[in-house]
């Protein structure tokens, strides 16, 4: 049986990131996935480090994102210098285009809304006109029904392919035991200890993080605790490499280090299946021409789809068991751009117990109170 | 790279624009065989390191073959025959995007 | 053109072309799709194009092909040539591209008769100019009238090697080697399939007629080699292998690599019908019944898409399917299906007796399923090498979707069809677990390229 300190279930972006983390302050963290494709929403997702329109009616949630964006320039670099592996974070700001005028004052109110509910309306996204936003992308022209979009100096992007390497690599670097394409099965906790087994073998730890993605339900329940999540899906398209035009992510619409462009941002909710479906692909498709009609001559070279990890209320959980403290979850939409502050103050809290800041609006104890009321 | 088994067949010539060179070829060839025919060797430079490439399989599968016919990108010449007129030409790594093009 | 057909068969091959032949006397509409801008598939690739010059060379199979063709022309099936397939459902619609225009067709039955793809042949040098397939080499004499350049060098194994070092000869090329990766101990594990071979002892016959022919020619010729690689600066210059124990060098302009050929599942794994490993060759085919119908509702296949069984196993295939798709669409009874498939199945047990035999004299050699040294390309895509996918499994990735995610291989314009199974191979070696347990790439639509534009004005199939 092999025990550690610290025992993380579930590799993908949020519980690698956790247990870089922990590596800092223990030399005995083992880091557990199954493998498996399928359902990997840190293998398919858009690679965003989003803050604009992000967290409405819930400003803790606005605020994390905008912290963790505030800090990632230097948490990329450092993760850069230590792995080599290159992320291919840049944070030029980024847009959020509208079809029409009608999608041109939704987004004014939302914005409005988030202005309001910040602190001291703190809130820093503009809105730009069609002619403002043609002047930020001199090199691809805008299709007539763009009537403008917003704009926020926070957003930037990365290769999500990378970033997760960079954080296997780098765990696997300061000594961190990965055990891949090993499945937990159940979770014991005796005499203040967990035991684990898995499809090869007991594990045991002191503490543990379920970081499962749509395996986090299972796993809480096992220790005592009640978490849903739920997917939905969202389809991405990847064109052939192009030289470089577009230098800024467009919530939907990027171009990659590589040169590729990625096209996204459709949502259906159909339970756990990854296909893909073709009235969505054109959707997104027609959304892209009509926002830039030069890339219509641009070939698409693969579609697919990711299913995105839900709470009731979209907001991430952190919660650590009460009936088997030292258990804890941590699942999250947003991975992507969450990563530095689950790799500091999530990982921090696990170790020293020291929640941050305002964190019940993300424990389980807001779904109680939802229910009641 | 390749030789025509039969240069006098009678079947029609064509005349393609291959890197600005008029070449003759025959009807019925492909762009890939038609080109490789005129003492080429390569096609296309690759999309990383730039290093010289040519057609492998000549039937739609490796995408070795891409390049850039009558103005259009990244497309596969193992599998369009050639035309009175066409222009070809080698695709230099990734393909650009003029904002005038649109299919 | 309709928008719904009783069948819709994809490649124009001998199995769509006999499936599409008969389909259409059992009065089923029917439609062919290919992308190839005549019927005849790989082994009757050009047949209408009447390159004359060429008939004498290309022999009396050949020309058992341009009857099929004639036969299918006066079916009264629909065809439709220059039509890329980027997508298929299991909902049996169809998405393809005709004249730069993306559409839709319904079906009420599919048959995939997509054929094969020479096995890529990942060697050191193999992406040098000057380095192609064998089966490449083929198909330009025939449809274009044209061969290689000589000195020409053929590497590796199959019967297909031998066909092309013929073809060279009977034209003058100048054949500087025969280098074969496989040898006499793969013709003694053969030789337990010998009887069952000599049920069909013509193509025996043609066998050794080849060889003798490449013997006749002085052609200097070495089996199990190894090591080998292609040397050259811009292009290649010559073929490097270990054979009689000790280094060799054969100069050539031209280079054929071949080891074989494998199943085009490109489709069937995009529908996610289920598949089974083939040993002796080291490939995947879907799991069919013996009328071709795949473990997904409405999809058959025939013909080397479901296996390499050769042109005349894909005829008759094409003709089983197209009667077990009538019975299933009543347009035959249970009889009916009975009578007129008793002669084809006799017919296509006859011709697969000598599979086995073929199968284990020309395994494919072990350099090209798992390049043994780090520095091979294996992705030619994304321009990624063995050492760098042993790096990601040694990372913890434990499947070829891991690898890709790691490391893009597979990512390219021909999304992991030349690298895929050396990917596949390489994992389970470095595993060291089988193959089957190891997977293989997912496929998604597009099949291949279309263009936003093309995407943005497709007309949905209701
Ligand atoms: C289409 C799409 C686009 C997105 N775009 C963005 C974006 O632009 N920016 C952004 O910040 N976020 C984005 N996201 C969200 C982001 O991808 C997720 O928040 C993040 O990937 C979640 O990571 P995870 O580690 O929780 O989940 P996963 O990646 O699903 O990882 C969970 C891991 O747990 C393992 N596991 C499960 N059960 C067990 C078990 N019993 N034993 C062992 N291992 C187990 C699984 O194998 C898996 O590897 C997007 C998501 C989607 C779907
Ligand atoms: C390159 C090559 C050369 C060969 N030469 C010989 C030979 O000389 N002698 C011999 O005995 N055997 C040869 N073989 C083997 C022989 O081709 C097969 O045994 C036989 O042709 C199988 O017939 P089929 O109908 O299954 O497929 P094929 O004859 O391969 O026909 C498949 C058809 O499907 C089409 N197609 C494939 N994918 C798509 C798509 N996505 N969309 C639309 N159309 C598609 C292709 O264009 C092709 O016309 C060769 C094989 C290959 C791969
Ligand atoms: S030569 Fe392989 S795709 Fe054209």
């Amino acid at each position: 049986m092999k025990h550690s300190d610290f025992l993380v279930i579930g590799a993908g972006v949020i519980g690698s990131a956790v247990a870089c983390g922990l590596l800092r302050k223990s030399r005995s963290v083992t880091l557990l996935d199954e493998g498996g494709d399928a359902l990997r929403a840190s293998l398919g997702n858009f690679g965003l480090v989003w803050v604009q329109g992000k967290g409405q009616g819930a400003r803790r949630y606005a605020e994390w994102c905008h912290e963790a964006s505030e800090v990632f320039p230097e948490y990329a670099q450092k993760l850069q210098d230590e792995t080599g592996v290159d992320l291919a974070y840049r944070k030029p700001g980024g847009l959020t285009l509208c079809h029409g005028e009608e999608e041109y004052q939704k987004r004014t109110q939302v914005l409005a809304r988030l202005k309001n509910e910040s602190r001291h309306g703190a809130y820093d996204c503009s809105m730009l006109r069609r002619q403002e936003i043609q002047q930020m992308l001199p090199t691809l022209t805008l299709g007539p029904g763009i009537a403008g979009g917003s704009y926020s100096p926070h957003d930037g992007y990365l290769n999500p392919l990378a970033l997760l390497k960079a954080l296997h690599t780098s765990f696997t670097l300061g000594e961190g035991a990965f055990c891949s394409g090993i499945a937990a099965t159940n979770i014991y906790h005796e005499h203040g200890r967990f035991l684990v087994t898995t499809s090869k073998g007991k594990f045991s730890a002191e503490k543990i993080v379920l970081a499962a993605g749509h395996g986090v339900a299972r796993l809480a329940a096992m220790v005592g605790m009640q978490v849903e999540v739920h997917p939905e899906q969202g389809q991405l398209m990847v064109t052939e490499r192009t030289r470089p035009v577009l230098s800024m992510p467009i919530s939907g619409i990027q171009q990659t280090a590589e040169g590729s462009f990625i096209v996204g941002l459709s949502k259906r909710e159909i339970g756990f299946n990854t296909d893909t479906d073709t009235r969505l692909l054109k959707q997104m498709a027609q959304r892209v021409v009509n926002a830039f009609p030069a890339l219509a001559s641009l070939r698409i070279v693969r579609s697919w789809s990711a299913l995105r990890i839900l709470s009731a209320d979209g907001l991430p959980i952190y919660q650590q068991s009460e009936s088997c403290p030292g258990a804890y979850v941590v699942t999250s939409h947003s991975g992507i751009t969450l990563a530095p502050l689950h790799q500091t103050l999530i990982a921090d809290w696990i170790v020293d117990g020291v929640q941050p800041e305002e964190f019940e609006s993300f424990g389980t104890r807001r779904f109680d109170v939802e229910k009641t009321a | 790279m390749l030789k025509r088994l039969h240069e006098n067949s009678d079947r029609k010539k064509v005349t393609i624009n291959f890197e600005g060179v008029q070449i003759e070829v025959l009807a019925g060839e492909t762009v890939a065989a038609a080109v490789l025919a005129a003492e080429t060797d390569y096609t296309r430079t690759s999309a990383i390191s730039g290093v010289h490439r040519a057609p492998y399989c000549q039937m739609g599968i490796c995408f070795e073959c891409l390049m850039e016919i009558d103005g259009v990108p990244n497309r596969q010449a193992c599998m369009i025959e050639v035309r009175e007129g066409m222009k070809v030409n080698r695709q230099h790594g990734a393909r650009g995007l003029s904002d005038e093009v649109s299919v | 053109m309709k928008s719904l057909y009783d069948l819709v068969i994809i490649g124009a091959g001998p199995a769509g072309l006999a499936a599409a032949v008969a389909a259409r006397d059992f009065g089923l509409s029917t439609l062919v799709l290919d992308e190839q801008q005549i019927p005849g598939g790989q082994i009757y690739r050009s047949i209408e194009k009447a390159l004359t010059e060429n008939t004498p060379v290309l022999g009396k199979d050949y020309f058992h092909g341009q009857k099929l063709v004639e036969r299918f022309r006066q079916a009264g099936a629909d065809y439709l040539p220059e039509a890329t397939i980027w997508d298929l459902g299991r909902d049996l619609i169809v998405s393809c591209l005709v004249d730069n225009q993306a559409r839709q067709i319904r079906a009420r039955h599919i048959l995939i008769a997509v054929g094969a793809m020479e096995r890529p042949v990942p060697i050191p040098g193999w992406t040098l100019p000057g380095v192609m397939g064998a089966a490449a080499a083929d198909i330009l004499f025939k449809s274009c009238d044209m061969i290689p350049e000589g000195p020409v060098v053929l590497a590796g194994s199959g019967p297909l090697q031998l066909l092309v070092a013929c073809r060279l000869i009977d034209n003058g090329v100048k054949v500087a080697g025969m280098v074969e990766t496989n040898g006499f101990g793969d013709n003694l594990k053969a030789l337990p399939h010998f009887p069952g071979a000599l049920r069909v002892p013509h193509y025996l016959i043609k066998g050794l007629s080849m060889l003798w022919k490449v013997r006749q020619a002085g052609i200097p010729a070495f089996r199990n080699a190894t090591n080998l690689r292609v040397e050259g600066d811009e292009s290649a210059e010559a073929l490097c292998f270990d054979a009689r124990g000790k280094a060799q060098k054969i100069p050539a302009k031209t280079i054929l690599l071949h080891e074989g050929v494998v199943p085009n599942l490109q489709l069937t794994r995009l529908l996610g019908c289920e598949h089974q490993w083939y040993e002796p060759q080291r490939y995947w085919k879907p799991v069919l019944d013996s009328w071709g119908q795949t473990s997904v509702n409405g999809i058959s296949v025939a013909g080397d898409a479901g296996g390499v069984f050769g042109a005349k196993t894909a005829e008759a295939a094409g003709h089983l399917a197209a009667i077990d798709i009538s019975s299933r669409l009543q347009a035959l009874s249970a009889q009916e299906k009975a009578s007129a498939a008793a002669p084809l199945l006799k017919e296509r047990a006859r011709e697969m007796s000598i599979r086995p035999f073929l199968d284990t004299v020309f395994p494919p050699g072990r350099q090209a399923l798992v390049p043994p040294g780090n520095e091979t390309l294996v992705c030619r895509c994304e321009e990624l090498t063995a050492g760098q996918i042993r790096e990601a499994v040694a990372l913890g990735a434990l499947s070829p979707g891991q690898v890709k995610a790691q490391t893009r291989a597979g990512m390219g314009p021909c999304q992991g069809r030349m690298c895929g199974l050396t990917v596949a191979e390489i994992i389970a070696a470095s595993r060291q677990v089988p193959l089957a347990e190891v997977g293989h790439l997912r496929v998604r639509p597009p099949l291949k390229p279309i263009t936003l534009g093309q995407l943005a004005k497709l007309e949905i199939a209701e």
